[in-house]
Protein backbone atom coordinates (compact mmCIF):
# COMPACT_ATOMS: atom_id res chain seq x y z
CA UNK A 1 0.00 0.00 0.00
CA UNK A 2 2.56 2.32 0.93
CA UNK A 3 4.23 1.92 -2.53
CA UNK A 4 0.79 2.93 -4.31
CA UNK A 5 0.53 5.84 -2.13
CA UNK A 6 4.53 7.13 -3.14
CA UNK A 7 3.46 6.06 -6.62
CA UNK A 8 0.68 8.03 -6.86
CA UNK A 9 2.40 11.33 -5.55
CA UNK A 10 5.17 11.35 -8.26
CA UNK A 11 5.09 13.73 -10.54
CA UNK A 12 3.11 12.83 -13.69
CA UNK A 13 6.66 12.29 -15.82
CA UNK A 14 8.27 10.32 -13.45
CA UNK A 15 5.00 7.82 -12.60
CA UNK A 16 4.67 7.49 -16.63
CA UNK A 17 8.07 6.47 -17.05
CA UNK A 18 8.06 4.17 -14.33
CA UNK A 19 4.69 2.75 -15.55
CA UNK A 20 5.75 2.12 -18.96
CA UNK A 21 9.17 0.52 -17.84
CA UNK A 22 7.15 -2.16 -16.05
CA UNK A 23 4.66 -2.33 -18.97
CA UNK A 24 7.50 -2.49 -21.24
CA UNK A 25 9.73 -5.04 -19.28
CA UNK A 26 7.24 -7.54 -18.42
CA UNK A 27 4.22 -7.26 -21.14
CA UNK A 28 6.17 -6.46 -24.24
CA UNK A 29 9.00 -8.56 -22.82
CA UNK A 30 11.43 -5.79 -23.84
CA UNK A 31 14.72 -6.03 -22.45
CA UNK A 32 14.93 -4.05 -19.30
CA UNK A 33 17.31 -1.21 -20.91
CA UNK A 34 15.23 -1.31 -24.09
CA UNK A 35 12.58 -0.59 -21.84
CA UNK A 36 13.84 2.55 -20.07
CA UNK A 37 15.30 3.58 -22.86
CA UNK A 38 11.18 3.33 -24.34
CA UNK A 39 10.15 4.59 -21.15
CA UNK A 40 12.45 7.37 -20.85
CA UNK A 41 11.34 8.69 -24.33
CA UNK A 42 7.45 8.40 -23.24
CA UNK A 43 8.01 10.78 -20.07
CA UNK A 44 10.24 12.98 -22.04
CA UNK A 45 7.22 13.19 -24.23
CA UNK A 46 5.15 14.10 -22.38
CA UNK A 47 7.60 16.61 -20.87
CA UNK A 48 7.82 18.01 -24.20
CA UNK A 49 4.05 18.29 -24.80
CA UNK A 50 3.53 20.07 -21.64
CA UNK A 51 6.10 22.36 -22.55
CA UNK A 52 4.45 23.45 -25.48
CA UNK A 53 1.41 23.44 -24.66
CA UNK A 54 2.19 25.76 -22.28
CA UNK A 55 3.51 28.41 -24.19
CA UNK A 56 0.73 28.11 -26.65
CA UNK A 57 -1.53 28.65 -23.44
CA UNK A 58 0.27 31.28 -22.02
CA UNK A 59 0.82 33.37 -25.72
CA UNK A 60 -2.87 32.51 -26.45
CA UNK A 61 -5.22 32.85 -23.61
CA UNK A 62 -4.62 36.43 -22.24
CA UNK A 63 -5.50 37.62 -25.83
CA UNK A 64 -8.62 35.48 -25.61
CA UNK A 65 -9.48 36.51 -21.63
CA UNK A 66 -8.98 40.00 -22.85
CA UNK A 67 -11.57 39.39 -25.87
CA UNK A 68 -14.02 37.66 -23.83
CA UNK A 69 -13.96 40.85 -21.63
CA UNK A 70 -14.21 43.41 -24.15
CA UNK A 71 -16.93 41.42 -26.61
CA UNK A 72 -19.00 39.34 -24.00
CA UNK A 73 -18.32 36.66 -26.39
CA UNK A 74 -18.58 33.43 -25.13
CA UNK A 75 -16.15 31.08 -26.40
CA UNK A 76 -14.21 30.81 -23.02
CA UNK A 77 -13.40 27.11 -23.45
CA UNK A 78 -10.04 26.90 -25.46
CA UNK A 79 -9.42 23.84 -27.61
CA UNK A 80 -5.95 22.94 -26.68
CA UNK A 81 -5.64 19.73 -28.83
CA UNK A 82 -5.16 15.91 -28.51
CA UNK A 83 -1.42 16.82 -27.06
CA UNK A 84 -2.71 18.41 -24.38
CA UNK A 85 -5.15 15.68 -23.65
CA UNK A 86 -2.49 13.41 -23.87
CA UNK A 87 -0.10 15.21 -21.11
CA UNK A 88 -2.02 16.69 -19.10
CA UNK A 89 -5.47 14.69 -18.69
CA UNK A 90 -4.66 10.87 -20.38
CA UNK A 91 -1.01 9.83 -19.38
CA UNK A 92 -0.71 11.47 -15.75
CA UNK A 93 -3.71 9.17 -14.26
CA UNK A 94 -2.30 7.30 -11.92
CA UNK A 95 -3.37 4.35 -12.65
CA UNK A 96 -2.90 4.53 -16.60
CA UNK A 97 -0.18 2.29 -16.87
CA UNK A 98 -2.52 -0.68 -15.65
CA UNK A 99 -4.89 0.13 -18.20
CA UNK A 100 -2.80 -0.39 -21.11
CA UNK A 101 -2.81 -4.34 -20.42
CA UNK A 102 -6.16 -4.22 -18.85
CA UNK A 103 -7.48 -3.03 -22.55
CA UNK A 104 -4.76 -5.95 -24.39
CA UNK A 105 -6.43 -8.29 -21.35
CA UNK A 106 -10.00 -7.64 -22.33
CA UNK A 107 -10.01 -7.64 -25.80
CA UNK A 108 -8.62 -10.99 -25.58
CA UNK A 109 -11.29 -11.87 -23.75
CA UNK A 110 -13.66 -10.31 -26.35
CA UNK A 111 -11.80 -12.26 -29.20
CA UNK A 112 -12.52 -15.56 -27.42
CA UNK A 113 -15.78 -14.87 -26.12
CA UNK A 114 -16.38 -14.41 -29.84
CA UNK A 115 -17.59 -11.01 -28.71
CA UNK A 116 -15.67 -8.58 -31.13
CA UNK A 117 -13.69 -10.22 -34.32
CA UNK A 118 -11.64 -7.05 -34.13
CA UNK A 119 -7.69 -7.30 -32.27
CA UNK A 120 -6.84 -4.12 -31.69
CA UNK A 121 -3.41 -3.66 -32.29
CA UNK A 122 -2.99 0.08 -31.58
CA UNK A 123 -2.53 0.42 -28.12
CA UNK A 124 -1.23 3.69 -28.35
CA UNK A 125 -4.70 4.53 -29.10
CA UNK A 126 -6.02 3.33 -25.69
CA UNK A 127 -5.46 6.42 -24.18
CA UNK A 128 -8.58 7.58 -25.99
CA UNK A 129 -10.95 4.92 -24.02
CA UNK A 130 -9.01 6.23 -20.98
CA UNK A 131 -10.88 9.43 -21.17
CA UNK A 132 -14.14 7.89 -19.86
CA UNK A 133 -11.64 6.91 -16.61
CA UNK A 134 -10.51 10.50 -16.15
CA UNK A 135 -14.00 11.47 -16.27
CA UNK A 136 -15.36 9.51 -13.92
CA UNK A 137 -11.86 9.48 -11.69
CA UNK A 138 -13.46 12.93 -11.16
CA UNK A 139 -16.72 11.96 -10.04
CA UNK A 140 -16.29 9.04 -8.17
CA UNK A 141 -12.44 9.28 -7.00
CA UNK A 142 -12.40 5.53 -7.52
CA UNK A 143 -10.07 4.06 -9.54
CA UNK A 144 -12.13 0.75 -9.84
CA UNK A 145 -15.21 2.85 -11.08
CA UNK A 146 -12.44 4.53 -13.73
CA UNK A 147 -11.19 1.69 -14.95
CA UNK A 148 -14.79 -0.05 -15.36
CA UNK A 149 -15.17 2.98 -17.44
CA UNK A 150 -12.46 2.06 -19.51
CA UNK A 151 -13.51 -1.51 -20.02
CA UNK A 152 -16.87 -0.34 -21.17
CA UNK A 153 -15.73 2.16 -23.66
CA UNK A 154 -13.44 -0.50 -25.49
CA UNK A 155 -16.14 -2.63 -25.58
CA UNK A 156 -18.73 0.00 -27.32
CA UNK A 157 -15.74 0.54 -29.36
CA UNK A 158 -14.87 -2.26 -30.74
CA UNK A 159 -18.94 -3.50 -31.01
CA UNK A 160 -18.91 -0.43 -33.51
CA UNK A 161 -15.60 -1.36 -35.26
CA UNK A 162 -16.89 -4.75 -36.20
CA UNK A 163 -20.37 -3.00 -37.58
CA UNK A 164 -18.33 -0.78 -39.52
CA UNK A 165 -15.43 -2.84 -40.92
CA UNK A 166 -17.12 -3.89 -43.90
CA UNK A 167 -18.48 -0.66 -45.40
CA UNK A 168 -14.98 0.57 -44.52
CA UNK A 169 -13.25 -2.08 -45.80
CA UNK A 170 -14.78 -2.30 -49.12
CA UNK A 171 -14.93 1.69 -49.19
CA UNK A 172 -11.38 1.69 -49.14
CA UNK A 173 -9.59 -1.66 -49.83
CA UNK A 174 -8.45 -2.07 -46.73
CA UNK A 175 -8.71 -5.85 -46.30
CA UNK A 176 -8.71 -7.00 -42.51
CA UNK A 177 -8.82 -3.66 -41.20
CA UNK A 178 -11.14 -2.25 -38.68
CA UNK A 179 -11.00 1.12 -37.14
CA UNK A 180 -11.72 0.91 -33.24
CA UNK A 181 -11.20 4.40 -32.88
CA UNK A 182 -12.78 6.38 -30.10
CA UNK A 183 -13.37 9.52 -31.98
CA UNK A 184 -13.97 8.79 -35.55
CA UNK A 185 -16.06 5.11 -35.63
CA UNK A 186 -18.57 6.55 -32.99
CA UNK A 187 -19.67 8.93 -36.00
CA UNK A 188 -20.25 6.47 -38.06
CA UNK A 189 -24.40 6.35 -37.54
CA UNK A 190 -24.27 10.24 -38.85
CA UNK A 191 -23.17 9.06 -42.06
CA UNK A 192 -25.74 6.27 -42.28
CA UNK A 193 -28.80 8.76 -41.14
CA UNK A 194 -27.54 11.35 -43.67
CA UNK A 195 -26.76 9.39 -46.45
CA UNK A 196 -30.72 7.95 -46.07
CA UNK A 197 -32.06 11.15 -46.04
CA UNK A 198 -29.98 12.64 -48.65
CA UNK A 199 -31.29 10.10 -50.98
CA UNK A 200 -35.15 10.68 -50.00
CA UNK A 201 -34.54 13.67 -52.44
CA UNK A 202 -33.54 13.25 -55.82
CA UNK A 203 -32.01 17.02 -56.07
CA UNK A 204 -30.03 16.64 -53.40
CA UNK A 205 -29.23 13.06 -54.01
CA UNK A 206 -27.53 13.70 -57.57
CA UNK A 207 -24.79 15.96 -55.96
CA UNK A 208 -21.21 14.76 -55.94
CA UNK A 209 -17.83 17.58 -55.22
CA UNK A 210 -14.69 16.27 -56.69
CA UNK A 211 -12.02 15.10 -54.24
CA UNK A 212 -9.18 16.24 -56.81
CA UNK A 213 -10.48 19.57 -57.37
CA UNK A 214 -10.68 20.50 -53.81
CA UNK A 215 -7.64 19.02 -52.92
CA UNK A 216 -5.83 21.17 -55.64
CA UNK A 217 -7.46 24.26 -54.88
CA UNK A 218 -7.64 24.49 -50.99
CA UNK A 219 -4.93 21.81 -50.08
CA UNK A 220 -1.94 24.22 -50.81
CA UNK A 221 -3.72 26.40 -48.16
CA UNK A 222 -5.13 24.45 -45.51
CA UNK A 223 -1.14 23.14 -43.93
CA UNK A 224 -1.12 23.23 -40.01
CA UNK A 225 1.53 26.39 -40.57
CA UNK A 226 -1.17 28.58 -42.74
CA UNK A 227 -3.61 27.51 -40.49
CA UNK A 228 -2.26 28.17 -37.67
CA UNK A 229 -0.58 31.67 -38.64
CA UNK A 230 -4.15 32.83 -39.83
CA UNK A 231 -5.57 31.82 -36.54
CA UNK A 232 -2.77 33.48 -34.55
CA UNK A 233 -3.42 36.90 -36.79
CA UNK A 234 -7.41 36.78 -36.43
CA UNK A 235 -6.76 36.55 -32.84
CA UNK A 236 -4.34 39.26 -32.96
CA UNK A 237 -6.68 41.51 -34.81
CA UNK A 238 -9.85 40.70 -32.90
CA UNK A 239 -8.00 40.77 -29.47
CA UNK A 240 -6.66 44.51 -30.53
CA UNK A 241 -2.93 43.75 -30.19
CA UNK A 242 -0.41 46.19 -31.38
CA UNK A 243 0.88 45.01 -35.08
CA UNK A 244 4.07 43.31 -33.40
CA UNK A 245 1.80 41.56 -30.89
CA UNK A 246 -0.10 40.29 -33.74
CA UNK A 247 2.37 38.88 -35.67
CA UNK A 248 4.31 37.28 -33.44
CA UNK A 249 0.83 35.66 -32.26
CA UNK A 250 0.79 34.50 -35.97
CA UNK A 251 3.85 33.27 -35.33
CA UNK A 252 3.66 31.24 -32.10
CA UNK A 253 0.47 29.32 -33.06
CA UNK A 254 2.30 28.52 -36.79
CA UNK A 255 5.23 27.78 -34.71
CA UNK A 256 3.18 25.55 -31.91
CA UNK A 257 0.52 23.61 -34.87
CA UNK A 258 4.45 23.01 -37.26
CA UNK A 259 6.27 22.18 -33.10
CA UNK A 260 3.67 19.98 -31.45
CA UNK A 261 4.04 16.87 -33.95
CA UNK A 262 7.85 16.30 -33.75
CA UNK A 263 7.55 16.32 -30.05
CA UNK A 264 5.16 14.18 -30.43
CA UNK A 265 7.33 11.71 -32.37
CA UNK A 266 9.57 11.24 -29.42
CA UNK A 267 6.63 9.88 -27.27
CA UNK A 268 5.72 7.75 -30.13
CA UNK A 269 8.89 6.41 -30.48
CA UNK A 270 9.13 5.43 -27.16
CA UNK A 271 5.91 3.59 -27.05
CA UNK A 272 6.18 1.92 -30.40
CA UNK A 273 7.98 -0.96 -29.00
CA UNK A 274 6.14 -1.29 -26.02
CA UNK A 275 2.62 -1.44 -28.50
CA UNK A 276 5.01 -3.44 -30.42
CA UNK A 277 5.73 -5.80 -28.17
CA UNK A 278 2.37 -6.38 -26.62
CA UNK A 279 0.90 -7.34 -29.61
CA UNK A 280 3.54 -9.97 -30.95
CA UNK A 281 3.23 -11.72 -27.85
CA UNK A 282 -0.75 -12.38 -28.16
CA UNK A 283 -0.90 -12.57 -31.90
CA UNK A 284 0.41 -15.62 -31.37
CA UNK A 285 -2.30 -17.35 -29.45
CA UNK A 286 -5.17 -16.84 -31.93
CA UNK A 287 -5.79 -19.15 -34.32
CA UNK A 288 -8.96 -17.00 -36.00
CA UNK A 289 -9.53 -14.29 -38.80
CA UNK A 290 -9.54 -11.21 -36.79
CA UNK A 291 -9.90 -7.43 -38.12
CA UNK A 292 -6.81 -5.58 -37.52
CA UNK A 293 -8.23 -2.49 -35.01
CA UNK A 294 -6.25 0.70 -36.85
CA UNK A 295 -6.15 4.33 -35.73
CA UNK A 296 -8.38 6.25 -37.88
CA UNK A 297 -5.26 7.98 -39.40
CA UNK A 298 -5.61 5.50 -42.48
CA UNK A 299 -8.69 6.85 -43.64
CA UNK A 300 -7.79 10.48 -43.29
CA UNK A 301 -5.30 10.38 -46.41
CA UNK A 302 -8.02 8.94 -48.41
CA UNK A 303 -9.01 11.85 -50.68
CA UNK A 304 -12.99 12.03 -50.25
CA UNK A 305 -12.16 11.99 -46.23
CA UNK A 306 -9.25 15.10 -46.80
CA UNK A 307 -11.68 16.80 -49.10
CA UNK A 308 -14.91 16.64 -46.78
CA UNK A 309 -11.87 17.09 -43.75
CA UNK A 310 -10.44 20.76 -45.78
CA UNK A 311 -14.06 22.26 -46.44
CA UNK A 312 -15.10 21.55 -42.76
CA UNK A 313 -12.08 23.78 -40.93
CA UNK A 314 -13.97 26.82 -42.01
CA UNK A 315 -17.36 25.52 -41.40
CA UNK A 316 -16.68 24.37 -38.01
CA UNK A 317 -15.35 28.00 -36.85
CA UNK A 318 -18.52 29.49 -38.11
CA UNK A 319 -20.58 26.87 -35.93
CA UNK A 320 -18.80 27.84 -32.95
CA UNK A 321 -19.49 31.53 -33.51
CA UNK A 322 -23.21 30.70 -34.22
CA UNK A 323 -24.48 27.72 -32.26
CA UNK A 324 -26.01 29.33 -29.14
CA UNK A 325 -24.99 28.22 -25.99
CA UNK A 326 -21.76 26.94 -27.53
CA UNK A 327 -18.31 27.51 -25.67
CA UNK A 328 -15.63 25.93 -27.46
CA UNK A 329 -13.35 27.44 -29.39
CA UNK A 330 -11.71 25.44 -31.91
CA UNK A 331 -7.98 26.28 -32.57
CA UNK A 332 -5.62 23.41 -31.83
CA UNK A 333 -7.48 20.64 -33.19
CA UNK A 334 -8.94 22.17 -36.14
CA UNK A 335 -6.87 20.87 -38.61
CA UNK A 336 -6.75 16.84 -37.48
CA UNK A 337 -10.04 16.57 -35.91
CA UNK A 338 -11.82 17.89 -38.89
CA UNK A 339 -11.25 14.77 -41.31
CA UNK A 340 -10.74 12.16 -38.28
CA UNK A 341 -14.26 12.94 -37.22
CA UNK A 342 -15.76 12.24 -40.16
CA UNK A 343 -13.87 9.76 -41.61
CA UNK A 344 -16.01 6.93 -41.08
CA UNK A 345 -18.68 8.42 -42.25
CA UNK A 346 -17.69 8.49 -45.66
CA UNK A 347 -18.52 4.92 -46.47
CA UNK A 348 -22.04 5.03 -45.26
CA UNK A 349 -21.94 8.37 -47.96
CA UNK A 350 -20.92 6.56 -50.40
CA UNK A 351 -17.65 8.87 -50.40
CA UNK A 352 -20.05 11.52 -52.07
CA UNK A 353 -17.98 14.64 -50.31
CA UNK A 354 -20.92 16.38 -50.89
CA UNK A 355 -23.13 13.90 -48.28
CA UNK A 356 -19.78 13.87 -46.37
CA UNK A 357 -19.63 17.37 -45.85
CA UNK A 358 -23.44 17.67 -44.83
CA UNK A 359 -22.40 14.94 -42.21
CA UNK A 360 -19.70 17.07 -41.08
CA UNK A 361 -21.82 19.75 -40.21
CA UNK A 362 -23.98 17.75 -38.05
CA UNK A 363 -21.33 16.09 -36.72
CA UNK A 364 -19.51 19.52 -35.47
CA UNK A 365 -22.55 20.71 -34.01
CA UNK A 366 -22.77 17.52 -31.89
CA UNK A 367 -19.25 17.29 -31.45
CA UNK A 368 -19.08 21.16 -29.92
CA UNK A 369 -21.94 20.91 -27.60
CA UNK A 370 -20.28 17.69 -26.08
CA UNK A 371 -17.04 19.21 -25.66
CA UNK A 372 -18.75 22.34 -23.82
CA UNK A 373 -20.72 19.94 -21.80
CA UNK A 374 -17.64 18.29 -20.77
CA UNK A 375 -15.21 21.17 -20.51
CA UNK A 376 -15.59 21.24 -16.47
CA UNK A 377 -15.15 17.77 -16.05
CA UNK A 378 -12.00 17.27 -18.07
CA UNK A 379 -10.38 20.64 -16.73
CA UNK A 380 -11.29 18.74 -13.55
CA UNK A 381 -9.32 15.78 -14.29
CA UNK A 382 -6.10 17.95 -15.85
CA UNK A 383 -6.26 19.35 -12.28
CA UNK A 384 -6.98 16.15 -10.14
CA UNK A 385 -3.71 14.89 -11.92
CA UNK A 386 -1.54 17.32 -10.83
CA UNK A 387 -1.07 19.10 -14.22
CA UNK A 388 -3.77 21.68 -14.43
CA UNK A 389 -4.83 23.66 -17.22
CA UNK A 390 -4.24 27.72 -17.07
CA UNK A 391 -8.03 27.79 -18.05
CA UNK A 392 -10.94 25.90 -19.02
CA UNK A 393 -9.93 23.64 -22.26
CA UNK A 394 -10.74 20.61 -23.91
CA UNK A 395 -9.70 19.40 -26.87
CA UNK A 396 -11.86 18.56 -30.16
CA UNK A 397 -10.21 15.78 -31.15
CA UNK A 398 -10.75 13.59 -28.35
CA UNK A 399 -13.40 15.31 -26.40
CA UNK A 400 -15.93 15.06 -28.81
CA UNK A 401 -16.77 11.37 -28.01
CA UNK A 402 -20.16 10.34 -27.04
CA UNK A 403 -19.56 7.44 -25.80
CA UNK A 404 -17.63 9.25 -22.90
CA UNK A 405 -20.16 11.74 -22.50
CA UNK A 406 -22.60 9.04 -22.35
CA UNK A 407 -20.62 7.35 -19.79
CA UNK A 408 -19.51 10.24 -17.54
CA UNK A 409 -23.15 11.44 -17.76
CA UNK A 410 -24.64 7.63 -16.33
CA UNK A 411 -21.71 7.97 -13.16
CA UNK A 412 -22.88 11.81 -12.51
CA UNK A 413 -26.37 10.44 -11.83
CA UNK A 414 -25.13 8.49 -9.09
CA UNK A 415 -22.34 10.43 -7.33
CA UNK B 1 25.07 4.31 -51.36
CA UNK B 2 24.15 7.85 -50.91
CA UNK B 3 21.95 8.61 -47.84
CA UNK B 4 18.15 8.33 -49.23
CA UNK B 5 15.59 10.28 -48.04
CA UNK B 6 12.42 8.63 -47.10
CA UNK B 7 9.31 10.58 -46.60
CA UNK B 8 6.77 8.31 -44.61
CA UNK B 9 2.81 9.63 -44.80
CA UNK B 10 -0.27 9.27 -42.75
CA UNK B 11 -3.60 11.40 -41.80
CA UNK B 12 -2.57 12.74 -39.17
CA UNK B 13 1.48 12.89 -39.49
CA UNK B 14 1.43 11.42 -35.82
CA UNK B 15 1.52 8.16 -34.58
CA UNK B 16 1.06 5.97 -37.71
CA UNK B 17 3.54 7.45 -39.55
CA UNK B 18 6.29 7.35 -36.63
CA UNK B 19 5.35 3.48 -36.61
CA UNK B 20 6.04 3.31 -40.21
CA UNK B 21 8.73 5.18 -40.40
CA UNK B 22 10.37 2.86 -37.39
CA UNK B 23 10.72 0.15 -39.42
CA UNK B 24 11.57 1.07 -42.12
CA UNK B 25 14.68 2.10 -40.78
CA UNK B 26 14.95 -1.23 -38.99
CA UNK B 27 14.69 -3.03 -42.07
CA UNK B 28 16.72 -0.40 -43.54
CA UNK B 29 19.50 -0.77 -41.01
CA UNK B 30 19.63 -4.42 -41.38
CA UNK B 31 20.02 -3.91 -45.17
CA UNK B 32 22.89 -1.47 -44.81
CA UNK B 33 21.44 1.14 -46.80
CA UNK B 34 21.98 4.90 -45.38
CA UNK B 35 18.56 6.48 -45.21
CA UNK B 36 16.81 9.61 -43.24
CA UNK B 37 13.35 9.05 -42.66
CA UNK B 38 10.83 12.18 -42.04
CA UNK B 39 7.39 11.73 -41.26
CA UNK B 40 4.24 14.42 -42.42
CA UNK B 41 0.27 14.69 -42.38
CA UNK B 42 -0.69 13.33 -46.16
CA UNK B 43 -1.87 16.51 -46.99
CA UNK B 44 1.59 18.16 -46.56
CA UNK B 45 2.59 15.47 -49.01
CA UNK B 46 2.58 17.65 -52.24
CA UNK B 47 4.51 20.76 -50.84
CA UNK B 48 7.17 18.24 -49.10
CA UNK B 49 8.22 16.40 -51.90
CA UNK B 50 8.84 19.45 -53.56
CA UNK B 51 11.17 20.98 -51.03
CA UNK B 52 12.59 17.66 -49.28
CA UNK B 53 13.26 15.93 -52.78
CA UNK B 54 12.68 12.20 -51.18
CA UNK B 55 13.84 9.23 -53.36
CA UNK B 56 10.57 7.50 -51.58
CA UNK B 57 7.15 8.44 -50.31
CA UNK B 58 5.46 5.81 -48.20
CA UNK B 59 2.19 5.98 -47.08
CA UNK B 60 -0.11 3.92 -44.31
CA UNK B 61 -3.12 5.64 -47.05
CA UNK B 62 -3.80 6.67 -50.13
CA UNK B 63 -1.47 9.29 -51.86
CA UNK B 64 -2.21 12.28 -54.01
CA UNK B 65 -0.37 11.87 -57.11
CA UNK B 66 3.34 12.99 -57.10
CA UNK B 67 6.57 12.40 -59.50
CA UNK B 68 8.54 10.36 -57.12
CA UNK B 69 8.05 6.51 -56.31
CA UNK B 70 5.40 5.56 -53.77
CA UNK B 71 4.77 2.79 -51.59
CA UNK B 72 1.49 1.82 -49.56
CA UNK B 73 2.55 0.24 -46.59
CA UNK B 74 -0.53 -0.35 -44.52
CA UNK B 75 0.75 -3.80 -44.42
CA UNK B 76 3.42 -2.52 -42.14
CA UNK B 77 1.15 -1.90 -39.61
CA UNK B 78 -1.41 -4.66 -40.04
CA UNK B 79 1.36 -7.17 -39.89
CA UNK B 80 -0.21 -9.13 -43.08
CA UNK B 81 2.46 -9.51 -45.86
CA UNK B 82 4.51 -7.09 -44.71
CA UNK B 83 7.92 -8.56 -46.71
CA UNK B 84 6.35 -7.88 -49.93
CA UNK B 85 5.90 -4.17 -49.08
CA UNK B 86 9.70 -4.50 -48.07
CA UNK B 87 10.62 -5.62 -50.90
CA UNK B 88 8.40 -2.96 -52.68
CA UNK B 89 10.27 -0.49 -50.94
CA UNK B 90 14.02 -2.48 -51.15
CA UNK B 91 13.39 -2.81 -55.08
CA UNK B 92 12.12 0.88 -55.45
CA UNK B 93 15.13 2.87 -53.36
CA UNK B 94 17.83 0.42 -54.47
CA UNK B 95 17.06 0.61 -58.43
CA UNK B 96 16.71 4.13 -58.28
CA UNK B 97 20.47 4.27 -58.04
Amino acid sequence: MGFFQWYGSLPAAVMIMIGIFIVGWVLARLKPLNALKAAIYVAGGIIGLNTMVGMFAGAVIPVLSSVIQSTGMNLDVIDLGVGSAQSYVIFPLKFYSILLPVGLAVNIVMIFLKWTDTFDVDIFNYYVFALSSAFVYVETNSVMWAVVAFIITEMAVLKLADITAKPIQDAYGLEGVSIPHGNAVVYAPVGMIVNWLIEKSPALAKIDWSPEKIEEKFGGMVQPSTIGFVMGIVLGIVGKQTSGATLNLGVTVAAFMIIFPKVLNILIEGITPVADGMRENTEKRFHRQLNIGLDAAVLVGMPDVMATGILLIPVTILLAFILPGNRVLPLADLAIATPFLVSCCMPYCKKNIFRGFIAGIVVFIIALYICTDTAELYTAAAALNGTPFQSISTSIGICSTPVSWIIAKIFSLFH
Amino acid sequence: MNVKKILVACGTGGVTSKNIAMKIEKYLKEKQIPCKVDTCKVIEVRELTESLKPDLVVSATQLPAVNVPTVKATALLTGVNVNKVYDEIYQKLVNKQ
